[in-house]
């Protein structure tokens, strides 16, 4: 659940909103997307607050090598 | 001297051969030192270029003209597209062609020059690229909306680099940037731009190319042809931001997205994060209405049943239902569970209600709650077979029970 990344997050909230939205759901399913939604906006939110941008730095490369 | 003298004597036996005249001509240019390793600058005419890949043509100034060769072995030193009209700078001999008894320049290596050299060349690879369909709108690819791996092609020195990280750190630090260092400058930037491209081909899902502002010559190297073709040949979306907005490269034609600046490239690669929140927030009110939504339509299925002793508790029950719904819609930050005991209690006290009604005891047992042991409701024959565990919620608690039979009520 942790591991799903944020797109993924994002397209599933996506489609819970447009499925609720369409408005064919029984009661039960409708309170099921609502609690699965709410925890993925949380999800997702805790995600926004953490990151952190990871910088990873290839070493440079000599080109005169003549590797053409 | 000796040749004069032994000439106005008008002894035939004394005259040299066409081939000894040419044969010392030549011998005496070859020889000596302002004949060879030479430059010469002049406007190209009479180009030709026969099958045999030697190239022809006169190198001409306004009064006059030699004719010079280029052979198949220097024709690849000649990095642009040789044409009349040409200025043009030729480094090599100069030799006579004994067969015609001509003078003929060698051109070793050639090079366009005058004010409009740089841009001679710059049209030339604009437009071959332009014919093979690089800069073509069908070939630009969108970029991704949520990239897990950025590549940044820069000078590990510049502030550009420096600027492209500034900014995805801010905006959107949900990514990993591979930096690809390059040289941005200089006879050796484009190889090295092409290797830094090759190296994170297939890595990453977009990448950057970006480089500060500088003069004309600092930013050359991103007009080279090999810069271009690595650019077309990524096989992720590439946005160059090369130098100031003004500044045109021929990486900016090829590359999918053209960004006027290093951090405005940074900003079209990433989405911000305040719009990412915003995007939460808008859902959680769509979800909160949405389930709004699906009580109302249960209310208005209530109203409209027609039974004779219609209570109108039942009906002011389902309201006061709707307006706690509505105060939970604003109060995003509860929690799904809150929502859904505070629902449950609604319905809890909507049968207990219903139940204390009296003429209504009737109907109260058909308010109660049917459900399966996962949750879902039980609101049809279909839904249940015998001998499923059911739970039904009256007034005051929970009855467990198993499914004997099922029957349809016949209409």
């Amino acid at each position: 659940m942790t591991e799903k990344t944020l797109e993924e997050a994002f397209a599933e909230l996506e489609s819970k909103l447009e499925a609720l939205s369409a408005g064919h759901l029984s009661l039960a399913d409708a309170l099921r997307m609502y609690e699965d939604g709410i925890a993925l906006i949380h999800n997702c939110e805790e995600k926004l607050a953490e990151a952190e941008l990871r910088v990873t730095r290839l070493s440079a490369v000599s080109t005169s090598a003549g590797s053409a | 001297m000796a040749i004069e003298t032994q000439a106005s004597s008008l002894d035939p036996r004394d005259a040299l051969t066409v081939s000894e005249l040419l044969a010392a001509l030549r011998f005496t240019v070859s020889r000596h030192p302002a004949f060879s390793n030479i430059l010469v600058r002049g406007e190209v005419a009479d180009l030709s270029r026969p099958p045999s890949g030697v190239m022809y043509f006169n190198l001409a100034d306004a009064s006059s003209q030699i004719s010079c060769v280029l052979f198949r072995s220097a024709v690849p030193s000649v990095r642009f597209e040789l044409r009349d009209g040409i200025e043009v700078l030729a480094e090599g001999d100069v030799d006579v062609f004994p067969a015609k008894g001509q003078v003929q320049f060698i051109v070793r290596s050639l090079s366009p020059i005058g004010r409009g050299a740089y841009w001679l060349s710059f049209e030339q690879v604009r437009d071959r690229l332009a014919a093979e369909g690089l800069f073509d709108a069908s070939r630009k690819r969108p970029l991704p909306r949520f990239p897990q791996v950025i590549g940044l092609v820069a000078s590990e020195a510049g502030a550009a680099m420096h600027d492209v990280l500034a900014v995805l750190g801010r905006r959107y630090p949900l990514a990993e940037v591979l930096v690809s260092p390059c040289l941005v400058q200089g006879a050796e930037a484009p190889a090295s731009i092409e290797v830094a491209l090759d190296r994170i081909a297939g890595v990453v899902d977009v990448a950057v190319v970006a480089r500060g502002g500088g003069s004309l010559d600092d930013l050359w190297c991103f007009n080279d042809e090999r810069v271009a073709r690595a650019i077309a040949r990524f096989p992720a979306p590439v946005v160059s931001a090369i130098g100031h907005e003004t500044d045109v490269t021929i990486a900016d034609f090829v590359a999918d997205v053209r960004a006027p600046t290093p951090s405005a490239a940074a900003e079209l690669v990433s989405p911000a994060r305040e719009d990412l929140r915003r995007f939460l927030g808008m859902a959680e009110k769509r979800l909160t209405s949405g389930v709004r939504d699906q009580i109302n339509a249960m209310q208005r299925q209530l109203e409209s049943l027609s039974i004779p002793f219609r209570p109108e508790s039942v009906v002011r029950l389902v309201r006061a239902q709707r307006q706690r719904l509505k105060s939970l819609e604003w109060s995003v930050e509860r929690e799904a569970r809150q929502f859904l005991a505070a629902l449950q209690g609604c319905l809890r006290a909507a049968a207990a209600r219903l139940d204390a009604v009296s003429p209504m005891a009737t109907i109260a047992r058909g308010f109660a709650i049917v459900s399966r042991r996962d949750g879902s409701l039980v609101d049809r024959i279909g839904t249940i077979a015998p001998g499923e565990t059911i739970s039904i919620l009256v007034s005051d608690g929970t009855i467990e029970g198993t499914v004997r039979t099922t029957e349809r009520r016949t209409p």
